[in-house]
């Protein structure tokens, strides 16, 4: 029994032992001096090996990741070309050769065709900026992003970190749409059935200083 | 140090990873991986990176080779999202990939793989625990520093899951693929050792156990 309870120690120096095995240990160190003396020497441990963990930037290998995702997507990309092996020349392809006198007609009258249509459609569907945040993506033009979603606009302790941010808004299903603005505002767009209980988990959050309903994403100044 | 400190330290000494990600999370965030989000990948490599490092570096003797298996797990979870079920904690499912990496750098050729020195393991008895109690704290954490660097790689790997990850019982023995006595015995064996580095430590420095009991 006392061995059983010797080998817990660690783990009760971890604090991650269920609360029945715990009140037995807590009993028994009262009761045994040698006890104290292992649990003395597993606490120092944790501590040392707190210390002597190695330290590195946030973004540790991140670039170096990156940039293998980039090539393998690039490569990815090249071979799906390589693969996929010319299709036999058509009737229409034999047509629109480039020495053919059709392949010009056709390009003019799609320049006409798509002059009319941007004259027609205006600019008003064109988003002249675009946030990127966890996906999907909103825009300036649609500033209260879709119809099951819903805007807030949460402001920071200035000493949370950008991962830290990342998981908080990860944590609730939302994604950042806008910001940071004048006040060092940022807006979230969370899934609408989410926006009760995931403004109460981030007002309860000591990272965040305040939550609040938004109705749209200002433009940046 | 009593139970009472004890139960203090847990929020500022197993809970510090101000960036641990929860399962629910990490699911989210994979699935958004899965649709190739470099976005919610760049916050797991953010939540994760830095103990991957930690862990890869008890390992190896190399910073850089430390930060190309952070890149190495990473660039798997981008590759594989789905693989993970939420079966074990995100980090330890995360460490497992990191380990299998180390394990196969570490079985690459013209690599010395370190162990405890015999004289250590084998030439004095380690019932008596005066020299752990008997040093000071100053020469103790010193001390104990040195005798860790010692430890065969498995028991530091132990050492480090449990006191730097915070990391249960079972989790430990998931992580490592054996029984969770084993992970019991190897915490055994790793005091131990520590407890006969201490001892060789201070008879190499002159002292005897006894004078250097009466010092404390």
């Amino acid at each position: 029994m006392h061995d059983e309870l010797d080998s817990m120690l660690p783990w009760y120096a971890n604090d991650t032992l269920d609360d029945r095995e715990r009140a037995v240990i807590a009993q028994q160190l009262l009761l045994d001096p040698a006890m104290r003396r292992e649990i003395t020497f597993w606490n120092e441990t944790a501590i040392h090996q707190r210390r002597s963990a190695a330290p590195a930037a946030e973004d540790i290998g991140l670039l170096r990741t990156l940039e293998r995702i980039r090539r393998q997507t690039h490569m990815s990309a090249s071979t799906k070309g390589n693969a996929s092996s010319p299709p036999p020349p058509s009737g229409w392809s034999r047509w629109l050769r480039p020495d053919g006198w059709l392949r010009p007609a056709f390009a003019c009258a799609l320049l006409v065709v798509i002059a009319e249509s941007a004259f027609l459609v205006g600019h008003v569907t064109q988003p002249d900026v675009t946030y990127r945040g966890a996906t999907p993506a909103a825009t300036l033009a649609t500033p209260t992003v879709a119809l099951e979603e819903s805007l807030l606009s949460v402001v920071f302790d200035p000493a949370t970190s950008e991962a830290e941010i990342r998981l908080l808004v990860a944590s609730q299903s939302g994604w950042i749409v806008g910001g940071p603005g004048n006040g060092g505002e940022y807006y979230l767009a969370v899934p609408r059935d989410k926006v009760v209980s995931a403004t109460d988990a981030l007002r309860a959050n000591h990272s965040i200083k305040q939550v609040m309903a938004a109705t749209s994403v200002p433009r940046p100044q | 140090m009593g139970p009472n400190t004890n139960t203090s330290m847990k929020t500022a000494a197993f809970r510090d990873h101000a960036c641990d990600l929860d399962n629910a999370t990490a699911l989210y965030l994979l699935q958004r991986v899965s649709a190739k989000d470099q976005d919610a990948f760049v916050t797991i490599h953010r939540a994760m990176g830095r103990r991957v490092f930690a862990f890869a570096m008890r390992h190896l003797d190399s910073a850089e080779q430390a930060e190309e298996i952070v890149s190495d797990t990473m660039f798997e979870i981008w590759k594989y999202p789905q693989r993970f079920a939420g079966l074990s904690k995100f980090s330890t499912w995360v460490l497992g990939i990191a380990r299998h990496r180390i394990l196969d750098r570490l079985r690459a050729p013209n690599r010395t793989t370190e162990a405890l020195t015999s004289d250590i393991e084998d030439s004095v008895p380690s019932t008596d625990e005066s020299a752990y109690d008997g040093m000071a704290a100053l020469q103790r954490e010193g001390g104990v520093r040195s005798c860790m660097d010692k430890l065969s790689i498995q028991h530091r790997e132990c050492m480090h899951l449990v006191f730097y990850e915070g990391m249960p019982l079972g989790e430990v023995a998931r992580l490592q693929g054996c029984p969770e006595n084993t992970v019991k015995t190897r915490l055994f064996h790793a005091r131990r050792k520590i407890q006969n580095c201490l001892r060789l430590l201070l008879v190499g420095e002159g002292h005897t156990i006894s004078r250097v009991a009466t010092h404390a």
